[in-house]
């Protein structure tokens, strides 16, 4: 249980590093964080399907503006090792890390307060000009301490959640269980309520339908409905060029019209 | 600042530069934001190209002490015209540091909005869903490609933005807002991303109704009615709730916790 714990937990940094090493927001998504605690625990297959579907719970979760809804990296790392750890079901574990994630969120205040905290430290190292010390300290920050606390909170809950969660599915009865299950299926809703509350268009509803039907009445494969739908906004944004083309010819027209009487 | 051709110096610059923007995520603060990277961004240039060590030093606390914050794949195209403008600087002092700073500061939030809805939710979305639809079999190929389509991707945008933002300083970004198609493309990226989260309702969202209630000593299949009528379309209607629960205010981690709290009362009823 120990080492299988501190694979989660190691999994969990590892995919930090990397995130933090390119800063390109892939390694820490659910989808692939899934797949390497999955790796790394010796089941590939239950860390994949999880990490899919966490990434759809997710999906609409993001760093934009700079507020986070919840902790999806640690809710990845804790579910999928919670699942491989006590053998309970996949439903159950993305009920599980969704409330993680939740409740999680608050440490990721800390992970910024670290960071806020070393501030004069690069102040001082930016004013005596010394670049090559400030991106040494940067390294060691980002190895050392960023993700020091965070990392620890994943390990202490898979370690003795695992246990935890063991002793309590005894005991809890089976309406529990089956409601967690049943909201794993759903959880995925709000992640794509969120990321179609991003989106700016005013037929939006009418698209959602779209993409509904040709999927569940034509069952076409995912890829086709990509490209059905990159034809569809190309010939959208080729109207809508045209139009605005056409109105931006008649407002100089206008304005030189104006001129001219004016001038006159 | 439009510079067509770059020397063969300036580019292993770049290739240093695009090594400082990779730290845009890495420990951001709530001082500066990204200004962390930006400084490790720009300092190829002003090394090189600040002959005298007072104003270089003036110039690296000054990038290091700025506010930054931009989408992390738009953040290549800021640092390749920060860095024109301070090779501007350095080569011949007739820049004003206020134009550095000002043009920076506001090109950020263009950028960021840019890159929000392009790239984080319009090109993800469609990566995703693909990656998803692959990966929800146990396919570990799903996540590798997510990996490198989306991780890669952001990679090679990143770094094409730094060396044409070097290039042509403002003057890309300018032409693309000048010409008013922003907000059409940001239109068409929409509807694309609609089209996915359509499909992405229809195969992600399970909603099952087990209850099959004996009236009148005939069973009522509730879940086969509902089929026949539409399927999916518990699925449609959460998604509706839903979206007009967030449009109300409510935040997501209330909503998750709704929805769990739901499950479990009509679990406990029996009905789902």
């Amino acid at each position: 249980m120990l080492t299988k714990a501190l694979l989660v937990t190691l999994s969990y940094y590892l995919a930090w590093m990397l995130d933090s090493i390119f800063s390109n927001q892939t390694f820490t998504r659910p989808i692939v964080l899934g797949a390497i605690t999955g790796l790394l625990c010796g089941d590939v297959k239950t860390g994949v399907i999880m990490g899919a579907s966490l990434e759809a719970v997710y999906m609409g979760i993001s760093g934009i503006g700079g507020v986070t809804a919840a902790d999806y990296r640690s809710a990845t790392a804790i579910g999928v090792g919670l699942v491989i750890c006590s053998g309970i079901t996949i439903e159950e574990g993305i009920a599980l890390a969704a409330t993680a994630g939740a409740l999680l969120v608050s440490f990721m205040q800390v992970t910024v307060a670290v960071s806020n905290v070393m501030e004069p430290v690069y102040m001082r190292l930016a004013k005596e000009g010394n670049v090559k010390k400030y991106n040494l300290v940067m390294w060691l920050h980002m190895f050392l301490l960023q993700h020091l606390l965070d990392t620890l909170v994943v390990f202490v809950v898979v370690y003795l959640g695992s246990g935890v969660v063991d002793k309590l599915m005894a005991v809890i009865p089976s309406w529990v269980i089956n409601g967690l299950s049943v909201s794993g299926g759903m959880l995925v809703v709000v992640g794509l309520c969120l990321t179609a509350q991003a989106l700016s268009s005013k037929a939006l509803p009418f698209f959602i339908l779209l993409g509904f039907v040709l999927s569940k009445y034509l069952n076409l494969p995912i890829m086709a409905i990509a490209m059905i739908g990159v034809v569809i906004s190309y010939v959208l944004f080729s109207q809508n060029k045209k139009i605005n083309d056409a109105k931006k010819a008649n407002a100089t027209v206008v304005k030189d019209n104006e001129e001219d009487d004016f001038y006159a | 600042m439009p510079k067509q051709n770059i020397s063969k110096e300036d580019k292993a610059l770049l290739k240093k530069s695009f090594w400082g923007t990779c730290a845009c995520l890495r420990t951001t603060s709530s001082v500066v934001g990204q200004g962390r990277a930006m400084l490790l961004s720009t300092a190829p240039f002003i090394e090189k190209y600040y002959k005298n060590k007072e104003d270089r030093d003036e110039a690296i606390l000054r990038e290091a002490s700025e506010y930054v914050n931009t989408n992390q794949a738009m953040f290549g195209l800021l640092a390749g015209v920060t860095d024109a403008m301070e090779k501007e600087k350095g080569e011949h002092g007739n820049l004003d540091t206020a134009v550095i700073s000002g043009l920076k500061a506001s090109l950020m939030g263009p950028l960021a909005g840019i890159g929000d809805s392009f790239i984080f939710n319009c090109l993800r979305v469609i990566i995703a869903g693909i990656s998803i639809s692959i990966a929800s079999t146990g396919n570990i190929f799903g996540s590798i490609l997510f990996a490198i389509l989306y991780g890669g991707g952001t990679l090679a945008i990143r770094y094409w933005g730094l060396v044409e933002g070097y290039k042509n300083g403002t003057k890309l970004i300018d032409s693309a807002f000048n010409q008013g198609v922003i907000p059409l493309i940001m239109d068409a990226c929409s509807t694309l991303g609609a089209i996915m989260i359509g499909a992405l309702i229809a195969t992600n969202v399970k909603v099952t109704i087990v209850a099959a209630p004996v009236i009148g000593g005939a069973t009522v299949d509730i879940q086969g009615m509902l089929d026949s009528i539409m399927p999916g379309l518990l699925s449609l209607v959460l998604f509706a709730i839903c979206m007009k629960a967030l449009k109300k205010g409510m935040t997501p981690i209330k909503l998750i916790f709704t929805i769990m709290g739901a499950c479990l009362l009509l679990s406990l009823l029996g009905i789902l």
